[in-house]
């Protein structure tokens, strides 16, 4: 194989161009002025394919500026099929493998940040933050909440002078007992889904559909433990935090500098979905541990999760994976195990104060 | 996929100027742009569909393989442009960016959980201020960037001058343009202009602009006076037609969230339809500013003995808007369409109405997402580039025989910090 032609060569230094000619062989491309003098002796080895427009050839040496361009439609032609298999310019990163190797590693250190970096800096960080000001973001986020809770109405809070007492009796033990880092607070809401949330700053919502959905108040007082948990864990803190880390990590990745378009909520919900099954599963730790110590069976919050589930709205696979609180075998089971262990002779609150308590929103 | 990426119809871009002669009337040779060797839309359509498909990390190769395009499909006096920017320089680019990025997502978060300390709101105006900076500071490195990778010829291009200097001047006449109302806007551009060519060097010869904001006055009131007057005609009705005790008394009721007089609330209506219409009218009207303002700018650039002139017009770049808006407009309905068909289908398997909306959404925004992004560079980005590069004539294109390369590399690998995203696109 031997190509010879006319070319234009530019050699890096200069930018004249210099009317060359060319020949390529097996082993190398020469370059000589027209006056027979090598300009340049490239080896096959070290050419590159240069990007030059639609019919023209542009070939480089690796590493170099220099560039020998060839306009002639046959020599074009004849060079274009011999170089086929040379790299282009630029080529770090390229081909199949490479790209895919990149994007793997790419992922690879994505995932490890999403699932293991920012949990733990979300769990170094929220106990950081003083008391203070978790307690006013929760206040702002409790107005909000309540009303997106009661279906856009004006949210009412129960508040009867006879439940509100019980409520006290049946929750001052425990919250004496869990030790949270700040004040407790508790509200009833007047909501007919039974629900129990605890928010950023020790506030604990539990709804009128709780209350009476319940079949006993060691069953309520179970729930109740599982959110003090979430209380006593800052659960509410590290959420935001996790949830702000994650907005920056995928916004920054898909390359939204604001971090609110539509990819980065799929991908925050997905993965917070994922983070909350593990802080589930801590908080019922806590409250088999809490209603333990009171002398308490823990087993009261499996019978109580079930019958929440029971009046939620069913769910198909995809979204119970989504629920923030899914109510899964495996949670039932590990409750079930740790109760019957104790088992106290008396109710936790007397049927009179029971009555009032369902009796709150009245 | 594959029947997308044909090559586009000759309407998708814009007559391609091979000619090199001389344009009738004066010396100097044009710039040329091919648009009509395939191959745009297909990296358009396919490397869009990959960045979807990877949720962006395949941008980086995707931006490479656009600009190498729009590069050498760019020529002057017959030498077309090379890229010769690699994946890899702009990934670490984007690496040091995410690190100079953090501090700033920090003050925002800050901001957004202390709304009312004194802290957050420090914090907040901190994320502001760096954000304003930092898009100054980034547009800067990454055209150097660009320029470092641009070969002509055999010479680079290059830019020197500090980023972090560029980026503060943008504050001075951010200040300056708040007291003076706007005024100082065309004098701000045409400063930063003067300065990023004034640093801008091919080879060893560095460029030189008399950009002026003079000279860019008149064109600059002719866009603000549309866009502004309505509001400002709004406004002072309101203050001439009613005592300023009443006024005053107004704007308290109003700051309580309680209803104005009505005998306000027609002129009111007219302040608020002209301050919406001040808003879309800047947008609408930006191309018309922008085409003359680069117009004077490209006029006002010597390097060397060699000058520039462009004679780029705004409907040139309308027509583009209007092609892209239109195609817009059918895809919206198509897709619409399709949307509204595969939800309201129903089969035969168990599946809530919510998961079906969740997946729909979610491919659906996808879809957009490629869509709308491959046809923007199709139909605009890239035949607005042509337009611009077609415009140019350069006049006195032999006194670029005699540029040397510099050998100092102005070039630190891979500081393309705006280049993974979209600040100052290309």
């Amino acid at each position: 194989m031997r190509i010879e032609g006319r070319g234009t060569f530019y050699d890096g230094r200069s930018s004249r161009p210099v009317p060359v000619a060319f020949a390529l062989d097996l082993t190398r491309l020469s370059i000589t002025d027209l006056a027979g003098v090598e300009l340049a002796s490239w080896p096959m080895a070290s050419l590159r394919r240069a990007d030059a427009g639609a019919g023209r050839v542009r070939i480089a040496r690796e590493g170099e500026d220099a560039r020998l361009e060839v306009d002639d439609p046959v020599a074009a032609r004849a060079l274009s099929v011999a170089l086929r298999a040379t790299p282009a310019v630029g080529s770090d990163w390229r081909g199949l493998f490479k790209v895919a190797g990149w994007m793997l590693a790419a992922v690879a250190s994505i995932a490890a940040l999403l699932f293991i970096g920012i949990p733990a800096l979300a769990d170094r960080i929220a106990p950081l933050i003083p008391v203070s000001a978790e307690q006013k973001i929760g206040e702002a986020a409790k107005p909000q909440i309540l009303s997106t809770l009661s279906g856009g109405k004006t949210p009412k809070l129960c508040r009867s002078q006879d439940g509100s007492l019980a409520l006290r009796h049946l929750t001052e033990p425990l919250i004496a007992a869990a030790g949270a880092p700040l004040p407790v607070t508790v509200d009833v809401v007047d909501v007919r889904l039974p629900n129990a949330f605890a928010l950023p700053g020790g506030s604990v919502i539990l709804t009128r559909g709780l209350i009476e959905k319940v079949a006993s108040p060691e069953e309520l007082a179970g729930v109740f433990a599982h959110e003090l948990g979430h209380v006593v864990h800052r659960d509410g803190m590290r959420g935001l935090l996790k949830s702000a880390g994650l907005s920056i990590v995928l916004g920054l990745i898909i390359g939204d500098f604001t971090g609110s378009s539509v990819a980065v909520l799929v991908g925050r919900t997905l993965i917070d979905a994922g983070y909350s099954r593990e802080t589930e599963a801590m908080a019922d730790a806590f409250a088999i541990d809490l209603m333990t110590r009171i002398g308490r069976d823990p087993a009261a919050l499996s019978t109580a999760l079930e019958a929440i589930s029971k009046e939620g709205p069913e769910l198909d696979g995809v979204l119970s994976w989504l629920s923030t609180h899914p109510v899964t075998a495996e949670r039932t089971r590990i409750l079930r195990a740790a109760g019957g262990r104790t088992g106290a002779a008396e109710p936790i609150l007397d049927p009179a104060g029971w009555a009032s308590l369902k009796a709150i929103c009245r | 996929m594959t029947d997308l990426s044909t090559p586009p119809p000759a309407w998708t871009m814009p007559a391609a100027e091979m000619s090199d002669a001389a344009p009738p009337g004066g010396q100097g040779v044009r710039a040329a742009f091919d648009g009509e060797t395939p191959g745009l839309s297909e990296i358009a359509f396919t490397g869009g569909f990959y960045t979807v498909l990877t949720l962006g990390l395949y941008r980086f190769w995707y931006a490479t393989d656009l600009r190498r395009q729009l590069w050498h499909r760019s020529s002057v006096g017959g030498a077309p442009f090379e890229y010769v920017g690699t994946v890899k320089e702009i990934f670490v680019g984007f690496l040091i960016m995410l690190t100079l990025l953090t501090p700033i997502y920090v003050l925002f978060y800050l901001s957004e959980f202390y709304p009312d300390d004194d802290l957050g709101q420090w914090a907040g105006i901190g994320f502001l201020v760096s954000v304003f900076f930092f898009s100054g500071f980034a547009t800067y490195r990454a055209r150097r960037y660009r320029l470092s990778r641009t070969l002509w010829r055999g010479v680079r291009f290059g830019q020197t001058g500090s980023a972090v200097v560029y980026a503060l001047r943008n504050f001075g006449w951010l200040i300056l343009s708040v007291a003076t109302l706007g005024l100082a806007v065309p004098f701000w551009r045409a400063s930063q202009e003067r300065m990023r060519i004034n640093n801008t060097w091919y080879g060893d010869r560095r460029f030189a602009s008399t950009a002026s904001g003079w000279a860019l006055m008149p064109r600059f009131l002719v866009y603000l006076l549309p866009v502004l007057g309505p509001l400002a005609a709004a406004s002072a009705n309101v203050f001439l037609t009613h005592p300023y005790d009443f006024l005053a008394e107004q704007v308290s009721t109003l700051l309580v969230g309680d209803q104005p007089d009505p005998s306000l609330v027609p002129d009111l209506k007219r302040v608020t339809w002209s301050f919406l219409w001040a808003c879309v009218g800047a947008f609408l009207l930006w191309p018309f500013y922008r085409t003359g303002e680069l117009r004077r700018f490209i006029g006002r650039v010597q390097l060397g003995e060699t000058g520039f002139r462009s004679d780029l017009t705004a409907w040139a770049v309308y027509k583009s808007y209007l092609a892209l808006a239109l195609t817009f407009g059918l895809t919206s309905v198509i897709v619409g369409l399709l949307l509204y068909l595969m939800l309201s289908h129903r089969d035969g398997r168990v599946d809530t109405q919510e998961t079906r909306y969740l997946v729909i959404t979610i491919i659906g925004y996808a879809l957009t997402y490629w869509l709308f992004g491959a046809l923007r560079l199709v139909m605009l980005t890239a035949p607005v580039w042509g337009k611009l590069v077609g415009s140019v004539t350069v006049e006195g294109i032999e006194h670029l025989d005699t540029v040397s390369a510099r050998r100092d590399p102005s070039s630190a690998t891979g500081d393309d910090y705006a280049g993974g995203y979209d600040v100052g696109a290309l």
